[in-house]
């Protein structure tokens, strides 16, 4: 008896961090999402009707679509550039690889919203890069129909270090007793590499694949500055419309409201994913 | 050095009797903290405040400033603790409207009444109740009161011979001629150069589609100040005039630069001020704030100003309010009286550039030399100005669902029928989030 309680009074501390930091946080936007809140007056409750117009809100369509565009092309793209780049870079370029490792990082660290006006400015038409240093003139690489795609350039250009430096690292963990016996063996550099490098590194790749495919479905900061959601709602993610509504338009039901569909949608696919992967590499 | 001694003693008690002691003023001690717009020239106006307010009045002011896009959230989540964070606040006239119904905002006409001193008819009728004036109470008092302008190029029009468009079909006529006439036009004026470049970005650009609904709009067939709801609140939208406007800017799109659907205000002040376009309509306190740099001087001699031809110009105003929690209400009306006086209102405008809302202001004659026909048209132009309304969720209709359905519409993602048929849908929830059910929903 006495163990089964010091069992709860260890537990206690973890638990009721969970609960007030997670659990409660959780369940108190679930509560909002079921109100229709207005600043200065009491809240009235609406039941599912946030719920339901969000599903009779073609906006909030768009916003889904337009998400999976994101974060399908830009994290295939910064996985894939990443792993040449990290390719490139894990060999010694006599003398340069110190410094060019380290500036390949630069764009990580510069805040999102930063990254936004520098790109706000690169697409200028009449001011930007397109014009003043390629001469293509008169071209908005933010306006016409193709918005979306030049807003992911500018998240491959920032979040592609991420995807190296975790490639990076786990290339050079791998061992090189083992590349040499490839060699004695008489692989290839496509054997190598599909072979024995990728293998080894499959549980980096997969880890950085999901921290950068977790933060991507919450874009947000970049399309602020760069496109503010437009032209019109071509650019408006699923992160940038909750933030409209609650901070905006003060709808914070319907934010709430798509917070937790959107959750729960993420979170069932990430739990597949993991489920896949556990079962996999037994990493998770 | 003794004698030095004593001279200097006496020197100091001629001078300490010859300075008399600081006049005591009414509201000694009091302290205002007052949440000012970060807006240059009524930021300015508000700087200005602080050694004026404690010279006339002996009040104490503790200023906070933040940007359009922070000031709301930031004043709501102040207002909504109830921590009596601010007396004063300087407010966009679309936000007032929900504060003054949450209570935060102190009803004026008790003082205005009680104050023989204070005379409401100074101020030009529409910066008065389109600033401030929520359901008939006076909630604030105008602080920065612009109306949109159409900006020319004089030398252009006379050298093209192009009348000045004061109808839709004159101003479509015009845009159409530089359109039609491009590689003439280019060879003469500069290979950037357009006719026209108006703001088609999310911000701004569906103003436009709205001064042309205004514009036509039957007033006189309902009791509405705006054209959106009456006065009972209920959705009188003329949906098949809202999207014959906008049809009308869809297809004056194609007459403007490449890539104007990303324009907000820089991209269309900087395309006036750098001589690439012949006409805009922008905030014309801005723009001719611009133009008054020196640097823009050969610009700003060329530039003629008019009064949009295609409807009722879009209203920006400001309100300076006294909050429901303030402590010292008195002193609070007097500072509200003293910022907004028709001597500050003339010089905020001539020293800062600050928008007037006093009628002598614009009809002053220390002004007209400086500022000209613009001063005569920005008049008239706060006179004919509409606000699109003042009710708790007008947030949802500036740069909600309902503005970004206008902005679709506007840039021809979705065709007009359907983009009006959806933002009068969409304003139906917007009045019925407000508590105003809607008798016949569409």
């Amino acid at each position: 008896m006495k163990e089964k309680r010091l069992k709860w009074v260890l537990v206690a501390p973890a638990l009721i961090m969970i609960i007030s930091l997670i659990v409660f946080p959780l369940f108190y936007a679930l509560r909002a999402a079921l109100y229709l809140y207005r600043y200065g007056k009491p809240f009235r409750f609406v039941g599912l009707q946030n719920f339901i117009e969000l599903f009779n809100n073609p906006l909030a369509l768009n916003a889904v679509l337009n998400t999976v565009i994101y974060v399908i092309i830009a994290v295939s793209a910064e996985m894939i550039l990443g792993l040449v780049l990290a390719m490139i870079m894990n060999r010694e370029l006599r003398g340069f690889s110190r410094p060019v490792r380290a500036a390949l990082t630069i764009p990580m660290f510069i805040a999102p919203v930063v990254v936004g006006i520098i790109w706000r400015m690169i697409y200028n038409p009449q001011y930007g890069l397109f014009d003043w240093l390629l001469g293509i003139r008169n071209f908005a690489p933010t306006g016409g129909n193709h918005a979306l795609y030049f807003v992911i350039i500018a998240d491959i250009w920032q979040w592609t270090p991420f995807m190296y430096i975790i490639i990076l690292a786990s290339l050079q963990s791998v061992s090189p007793e083992l590349i040499e016996a490839s060699i004695i063996d008489g692989a290839g550099q496509w054997q190598r590499t599909t072979r024995i490098i990728l293998p080894t590194i499959s549980a980096a790749l997969i880890i950085a694949f999901t921290l950068r495919f977790m933060e991507a479905t919450k874009a947000l900061d970049i399309i602020y500055t760069l496109t503010f959601g437009g032209p019109g709602t071509d650019t408006e993610t699923v992160g940038f419309m909750i933030f409209r509504l609650a901070f905006n338009d003060i709808r914070i039901g319907t934010a709430t409201a798509f917070s937790w569909l959107y959750t729960i949608i993420i979170s069932i696919i990430l739990g597949f994913f993991m489920n896949w992967l556990n079962r996999r590499y037994e990493i998770v | 050095m003794k004698k030095a001694l004593v001279l200097l003693s006496v020197l100091c008690l001629v001078a300490g009797l010859a300075i008399p002691a600081a006049a005591q003023q009414k509201f000694d001690g009091v302290t205002l903290r007052v949440f000012a717009n970060s807006h240059d020239p009524m930021l300015k106006a508000v700087k200005w405040s602080i050694q004026a307010a404690k010279d006339q009045l002996g009040i104490e002011v503790l200023m906070d400033e933040a940007a359009y896009g922070v000031q709301y959230e930031k004043a709501t989540s102040a207002f909504a603790s109830g921590a009596g964070q601010y007396d004063i606040i300087v407010a966009a006239h679309q936000w007032t409207g929900g504060w003054a119904e949450a209570g935060y905002l102190e009803p004026l006409d008790p003082f205005i009444k009680a104050d023989k001193t204070f005379d409401p008819g100074i101020y030009n009728p529409k910066a008065y109740t389109i600033n401030s004036t929520v359901n008939g109470k006076q909630f604030g008092l105008p602080f920065n009161m612009e109306g949109r302008l159409m900006f020319y190029r004089k030398d252009i029009f006379k050298a093209e011979n192009l009348k000045v468009p004061t109808t839709e079909k004159e101003w479509l006529d015009a845009v159409k001629y530089f359109a039609n006439n491009r590689s003439k036009i280019q060879a003469k004026y500069g290979k950037d150069f357009y006719g026209a470049c108006y703001m088609y970005g999310a911000e701004q650009g569906p103003a436009y589609p709205f001064s042309t609904y205004w514009g036509k709009f039957n007033w006189k067939k309902f009791n509405t100040d705006n054209g959106f709801w009456d006065d009972k609140y209920q959705n009188i939208v003329d949906e098949k005039l809202l999207a014959q406007s906008f049809k009308f800017w869809q297809d004056a799109m194609k007459y403007m630069p490449p890539g104007v659907e990303t324009f907000n205000l820089p991209e269309a002040y900087q395309f006036f001020v750098d001589g690439k376009t012949a006409m805009t309509e922008v905030w014309p306190l801005t723009l001719y704030g611009m133009l008054l740099d020196p640097a823009n001087d050969k610009i700003r001699k060329v530039t003629g100003v008019a009064n949009i031809g295609y409807g009722l110009p879009f209203s920006g105003g400001w309100a300076i309010c006294m909050t429901s929690t303030a402590k010292n209400k008195d002193a609070a009306w007097a500072y509200l009286k003293m910022i907004t006086s028709a001597k500050q209102d003339f010089e905020f405008f001539r020293d800062f550039g600050k928008g007037p809302s006093v009628k002598a202001t614009f009809a002053n004659p220390a002004l007209t030399a400086k500022y000209g026909e613009w001063l005569k048209n920005q008049g008239e132009a706060v006179a004919a100005a509409v606000s699109p309304g003042k009710i708790a969720t007008m947030s949802e209709f500036y740069g909600g669902d309902f503005w970004k359905i206008a902005d679709q519409t506007m840039i021809g993602k979705i065709s007009a029928e359907q983009g009006a048929k959806q933002m009068v849908k969409e304003l139906d929830g917007i009045l019925d989030r407000a508590g105003y059910k809607q008798m016949n929903p569409h």
